[in-house]
């Protein structure tokens, strides 16, 4: 996401100033998620941050850079719960859990906002090439991440040694996706539970038991 | 499905979801079967993944974060409705023996619009048209799994 050149600047900043990117990086991505990236300003993230337009553009040359530290950011809470979540997953009952936690937290909010990367994959993905591909990258991680816990299943003797690990995983991923995106729609998180149980119910078709 | 390619007037979001409706409607009046269904499947992931298609065009413009104050209803309706033509058209089929009846309809369209959403944001961001294909496999292998363990059609 980075390049040598890019990193200049990182280096040379205090804590201080470390601080204010990362409180500037967090307000933005609290706006681009709630309004949207396109409705969201530098002004806006400038009165949420407590920032001024001058810290701002000292850490980002313009509203692409911030978005790409906003993916970043994002991505790496995402990734980290979801690691959390799915790294030791190893039976059905696992995935259940882990659908059941995210469900959960989704039904507090009602269902809106969505999920955090699949918001801004809507927002971004057809017009800023580099960050479509940076969201691409979340996406994979992901989704790898719900290939390695039904990997372990296999390995455990609970599924099929012929399931397409990956196939499923891409699949699952898809009806999370998806089943955010009803929510959203419907102000209510059942449709992502529903959906992601369908998707269950048919990983459990393909256990050994 | 370009109805309005070349008309003078931009058409409201109302006017295209009137137009994914009555193609999904007269698609799947007549499904007797699972070839159909899988036939609809097939259509659908070229409609989705044709830029200038009136279904593109709506799945585009609902996958943002925020969905316009006077677009979020309409929206919610139009997909309320499209799970009905889906769901009924599984009852449908259901009834007559040739798919799987071991999940409710209802849960099953959810399934299949989850997968259409779910799937054609993963084919836009991966740029990869095989997400939205294996998006939409996941609920169909359920229809025909079914059936062929329970030896219909």
């Amino acid at each position: 996401m980075s390049g040598p050149a890019d990193d200049e600047p990182q280096r040379r900043l205090t804590a201080r100033g470390l601080k204010t990117k990362a409180r500037i990086v967090s307000a933005a991505a609290d706006l681009m998620q709630v309004k949207g990236v396109d409705a969201t300003t530098m002004d806006d993230v400038r009165a949420a941050s407590g920032t001024s337009k001058s810290q701002i553009y000292q850490h980002f040359r313009d509203k692409n850079e911030l978005v790409m530290a906003v993916i970043e950011f994002v991505g790496d809470i995402v990734i980290r719960r979801e690691t959390d979540s799915l790294g030791h997953v190893s039976t059905l009952n696992g995935l259940r859990r882990w659908r059941d936690a995210l469900v959960q937290a989704n039904d507090l909010r009602h269902g809106a906002y969505g999920c955090a990367i699949g918001s801004l994959a809507g927002d971004v993905a057809d017009h800023d090439e580099a960050a479509r591909a940076a969201l691409a990258q979340l996406f994979r991680t992901w989704s790898r991440l719900i290939s390695g816990a039904l990997t372990r299943m296999q390995e455990r003797g609970s599924l099929k040694p012929d399931v397409d690990t990956d196939y499923l995983a891409d699949g699952l991923l898809a009806s999370l996706q998806g089943g955010y995106l009803l929510a959203q729609t419907a102000g209510d998180a059942g449709p992502m539970g529903r959906a992601l149980d369908m998707s269950l119910n048919y990983i459990e078709t393909l256990s050994t038991s | 499905m370009d109805h309005h390619a070349g008309s003078r007037q931009e058409p409201t979001p109302h006017d295209l979801y009137g137009v994914v409706l009555h193609h999904e409607h007269r698609l799947l009046r007549d499904a007797a079967g699972v070839e159909d269904l899988l036939r609809w499947r097939d259509r659908l992931v070229a409609e989705l993944t044709r830029a200038e298609s009136t279904y593109a065009r709506v799945m585009s413009s609902a996958s943002g974060t925020v969905m316009p104050a006077d677009g979020a209803l309409p929206y919610a309706v139009f997909l309320d409705r499209w799970a009905r033509i889906v769901g009924e058209t599984i009852h449908r089929l259901q009834r007559l023996g040739v798919v799987a009846s071991q999940q409710t309809p209802e849960d099953l369209a959810t399934a299949i619009l989850a997968a259409v959403q779910g799937g054609v944001l993963l084919a836009r961001v991966t740029d990869d048209v095989r997400a939205l294909q294996n998006a939409l496999r996941l609920p169909f292998e359920q229809l025909v799994l079914y059936r062929s363990e329970h030896g219909s059609d």
